[in-house]
C-alpha cells in the first residue's frame, strides 16, 4: 500500500447530493452530502447493503445521473454543468464504466467487435476498418479473449467471458478512470477470481484508476486501496483497506464486517457476531441526526439531535460518529462499551 | 446414522431442442436426523436440480432417469403425484432463494401461511390464525397480528424471507431444503437469516439441506457438505474435513478462490476455463480440462470414490496408489 502523500486527487467529490422526486411531494435522497477524494492509479472501494446509494453515487460520477446540490470534478473541472460537446466527449472517453449485469449490458443483436468498437467509432480512434479490427482484436488479447471470438454474438459466451467483453469495451477509448457497478457479483466465485486478477493486471499494466462498488467486502478489501463505507446515503467511514479491516470505528463498519460469514468452520463456531437489529429505514424519511442511530448498539441522546460531523479520527481514517468526536458522554460511553465490547471483538 | 432422506443413484436429464442435457449424474447422499447437509457448487453444478427432484418439482422438460430417493419408507421417485403432495409443504418444505417470487404477491400473508395450516394439520379457522401468530413471532417478525394483513410487497427482503421460513415450518416438516436461502439478502440480514434457522433447527430438530454456492455460509451452518461438480459429487465430508483436509483440486479450487478477509494476497487463485457443457460430458473426470494436476487417465476413464474415513471420500485419480503424490496447495486451508 502507497501511502496517499504524493498522489494527487483524480476525483474529488465535495457535499456531492442526489435527490429523486418520488412523487406526493416526497423526496428520496439517494446520496445526501458526500465528500472524498478518488487518487490517481488507486482503487477506491465502495461498500454498503442494498439501498445505500452506492450505486446512485457512481452513476452520479459518470454523469448518468445530474448532481442535486454539491460538486464532483475530474482532473480538476467539475463533471457536471454545463459543457461545451468537446468538453463533454473528452469526459465520456476518459470516464468508463462496467456493469453487474453481463447478461443485461451488452446488447444481443451487436457482434463482440461492434460492442467493443462502438467507443471506437464514436470518438473516431480508428482511422480505417483493419485498424478499427487491429484494435479488437489487442483488446481481446488484453482480457484473455479469443480472436476468433471478434465475430460472435454475446449469448455464445459464458458470465465471465461476457464481463471480459464488457471490460473489453471500457479499455477500448483508452480511459484513465473506471467506475465498476458490482462487476463480479452475478459471476460464480471461481469466475470471479478471474475477472479480478485480470482488473488487477490491467491497473498495473495501463495505470488505471478504479472506483470499485460492491456489497462483497472480502472481495472489495482484497481489489481496494482504500474503502468508503456508506449507510442509507451517506459516507460513514473512509480508510484504508488494511486498517479499515483491523480497526473499523464506526459501529455500522463493525457490524458489517462481523456479519461475513468466514469459510473457516472452527472459526465460525467461536465466533461472537454482533448481528444488526431492524431493517434499513427509508431514505425518503431517514431518521434524525445520525443515520444508523435506530439501529445501533451505542446510540446517545445526542445522535438523534445533531448530525455527527465528518472527521478525520486517525490519520487519512475519516469517520462520522459522536463516538469520536471526543464529548465527554462519548469518552464515557465509548470506554464503557468499548469494554464489553471485547467479547465482540472481532476476530 | 439413522438416516431419515436416502438419495442412490440418482440421474436427471433434460430434453431439450439440442439435445439431452445431463444435468444430475449419479449422485447419491443421505441426511441423518438433525443434521444440515450443504450441497455446494457453482451454477449449473446440478445442485438446485437435485433438490428439486426430491420436491419432485422439476420442469416438464426434466426427467428422472433413474435413481431412488427413500423418504420415511418410500422411494420418492416412484410416489403418485397425488401422493406427494401429502409429502410436500408437510414432511418436506423449501425455502427458495428469492423471498420476492417464492410469495404471492396477491394474497395477505397470514393466507399464505393459513393454507398451509388448514391442508397439511388439518386446523380450523380460528386454530389456524393463532397459530400463524405464532409461528410469525417464532421467525422474529415483530406485531405478527398486524403483519398477517399485510402483503408481501409491504415488507422488507429480510422480512420476506422470515415469512417464506414460516410458511416451510408451518407444515411442521421433517426435512427443509433451502435453496440459496440468503443469496438475495444483504449481509447483515443474512448474518440475521442463519441465525434464525439454526435456533429453529435446535428447537424443532429439524433437518436442513442447505443448497448454496457461498462457502462461508457452508462454515456457517453446515454439520456434512457435498461439493457438485458438474452433475456429480466430487467430494463428501464433514465441514471439518471439506474445509481443513480436502482431497478434490476441484475443492482446492474453491477454498483457494475466496479472498481471506485477514490475509493480504496479491493475486488470487482462479480456476482456469468454465465447467464442461452438460449435453455432451466428458467421458473422464469433468473437471480434467481445469485440473492443473490431471494426467492422462483423468480424461480417459471416471474416477471411482476413495474413502478416506467413514464420512469423508473423494473420485479423483490423484487418490490413486499408483498417481504421483500432490499435496495441497496451501491457500485451500487446513494444516500440514
Amino acid at each position: 500500500m502507497d501511502t496517499n502523500k504524493n498522489k494527487k486527487p483524480l476525483v474529488e467529490v465535495s457535499h456531492l447530493k442526489r435527490y429523486f422526486d418520488v412523487g406526493k411531494g416526497q423526496i428520496l435522497k439517494a446520496v445526501d452530502d458526500v465528500s472524498f477524494e478518488i487518487y490517481e492509479g488507486e482503487t477506491f472501494g465502495l461498500v454498503g447493503e442494498s439501498g445505500c446509494g452506492k450505486s446512485t453515487l457512481g452513476r452520479t460520477l459518470i454523469r448518468l445521473y445530474d448532481a442535486t446540490a454539491g460538486t464532483a470534478t475530474f482532473k480538476g473541472s467539475p463533471i457536471h454543468g454545463q459543457k461545451s460537446k468537446s468538453e463533454m466527449k473528452r469526459l465520456r472517453r476518459e470516464i468508463q464504466m462496467i456493469f453487474q449485469d453481463p447478461y443485461a449490458s451488452l446488447n444481443q443483436r451487436m457482434t463482440v467487435t461492434d460492442i467493443i468498437a462502438e467507443g471506437i467509432d464514436a470518438h473516431g480512434l480508428a482511422n480505417n476498418r483493419k485498424e478499427r479490427l487491429e484494435m479488437v482484436y489487442a483488446l481481446l488479447d488484453t482480457v484473455g479473449l479469443n480472436r476468433s471470438h471478434a465475430e460472435r454474438f454475446p449469448h455464445e459466451f459464458s458470465g465471465g467471458q461476457r464481463q471480459r467483453i464488457g471490460i473489453a469495451r471500457a479499455l477500448a477509448v483508452n480511459p484513465s478512470f473506471i467506475i465498476a457497478d458490482e462487476p463480479i457479483s452475478a459471476l460464480d466465485v471461481s469466475i470471479q477470481a478471474q475477472v479480478v486478477n485480470l482488473m488487477k493486471k490491467l491497473q498495473r499494466e495501463r495505470g488505471l484508476t478504479y472506483l470499485f462498488i460492491a456489497h462483497d467486502l472480502s472481495m472489495v478489501k482484497h481489489i481496494s486501496d482504500r474503502i468508503g463505507v456508506m449507510y442509507l446515503g451517506g459516507m460513514v467511514e473512509i480508510c484504508e483497506s488494511d486498517k479499515l479491516f483491523d480497526n473499523p470505528l464506526h459501529p455500522y463498519t463493525k457490524t458489517l464486517l462481523s456479519a461475513i460469514p468466514l469459510p473457516d468452520p472452527k472459526l465460525e463456531r467461536t465466533r461472537e457476531r454482533m448481528v444488526l437489529q431492524g431493517d434499513l429505514p427509508s431514505p425518503i424519511n431517514p431518521p434524525s441526526g445520525c443515520r444508523f442511530r435506530t439501529r445501533c448498539p451505542f446510540a446517545m441522546e445526542i445522535c438523534a439531535s445533531q448530525a455527527p460531523k465528518w472527521q478525520e479520527a486517525e490519520k487519512g481514517h475519516f469517520v462520522a460518529c459522536h463516538l469520536y468526536e471526543g464529548g465527554k458522554d462519548a469518552e464515557a460511553v465509548r470506554s464503557g462499551k468499548r469494554q464489553g465490547d471485547e467479547a465482540h471483538e472481532l476476530v | 446414522m439413522n438416516s431419515l432422506l436416502e438419495v442412490q443413484d440418482l440421474q436427471v436429464s433434460f430434453y431439450t431442442y439440442a439435445g439431452e442435457v445431463q444435468a444430475v449424474r449419479d449422485v447419491s447422499f443421505s441426511l441423518g436426523k438433525g443434521e444440515t447437509l450443504a450441497i455446494v457448487g457453482e451454477s449449473g453444478s446440478g445442485k438446485s436440480v437435485t433438490s428439486k427432484s426430491i420436491m419432485r418439482l422439476l420442469a416438464k422438460t426434466a426427467k428422472i432417469k433413474s435413481g431412488s430417493i427413500r423418504f420415511g419408507g418410500e422411494d420418492l421417485v416412484a410416489l403418485s403425484e397425488k401422493k406427494m403432495q401429502s409429502i410436500r409443504g408437510k414432511e418436506i418444505a423449501m425455502i427458495f432463494q428469492d423471498p420476492m417470487t417464492s410469495l404471492n404477491p396477491t394474497m395477505t400473508i397470514g393466507k399464505q401461511i393459513i393454507e398451509v395450516l388448514r391442508k397439511h394439520r388439518n386446523m380450523g379457522k380460528e386454530e389456524s390464525a393463532k397459530r400463524a401468530v405464532e409461528l410469525l413471532d417464532q421467525v422474529g417478525i415483530p406485531h405478527p397480528e398486524k403483519r398477517l394483513k399485510q402483503y408481501p410487497h409491504q415488507l422488507s427482503g429480510g422480512m420476506r424471507q422470515r415469512v417464506v421460513i414460516a410458511i416451510a415450518l408451518a407444515g411442521e416438516p421433517k426435512v427443509i431444503i433451502a435453496d440459496e436461502p440468503t443469496t438475495a439478502l444483504d449481509v447483515t440480514i443474512q448474518a440475521q437469516i442463519l441465525e434464525l434457522m439454526k435456533r429453529l433447527q435446535e428447537e424443532l430438530d429439524t433437518s436442513i439441506v442447505l443448497i448454496t454456492h457461498d462457502l462461508g455460509v457452508v462454515a456457517n451452518m453446515a454439520s456434512r457438505v457435498a461439493v457438485m461438480y458438474a452433475g456429480k459429487i466430487v467430494e463428501t465430508g464433514t465441514v471439518d474435513e471439506i474445509f481443513y483436509e480436502s482431497r478434490h483440486p476441484y475443492t482446492w479450487g474453491l477454498l483457494a478462490s475466496m479472498p481471506k478477509l485477514h490475509e493480504a494476497a496479491d493475486e488470487l487463485l482462479a480456476i482456469p476455463g468454465t465447467p464442461p457443457d452438460l449435453s455432451d460430458p466428458p467421458k473422464g473426470c469433468p473437471f480434467a480440462a481445469r485440473c492443473p494436476y490431471a494426467m492422462e487417465i483423468c480424461y480417459e476413464q471416471l474416477p471411482s470414490y476413495t474413502e478416506h474415513t467413514d464420512t469423508h471420500r473423494a473420485a479423483c485419480w490423484l487418490q490413486d496408489p499408483r498417481a504421483p503424490k500432490v499435496e495441497r496447495p496451501l491457500a485451500a486451508g487446513g494444516e500440514r
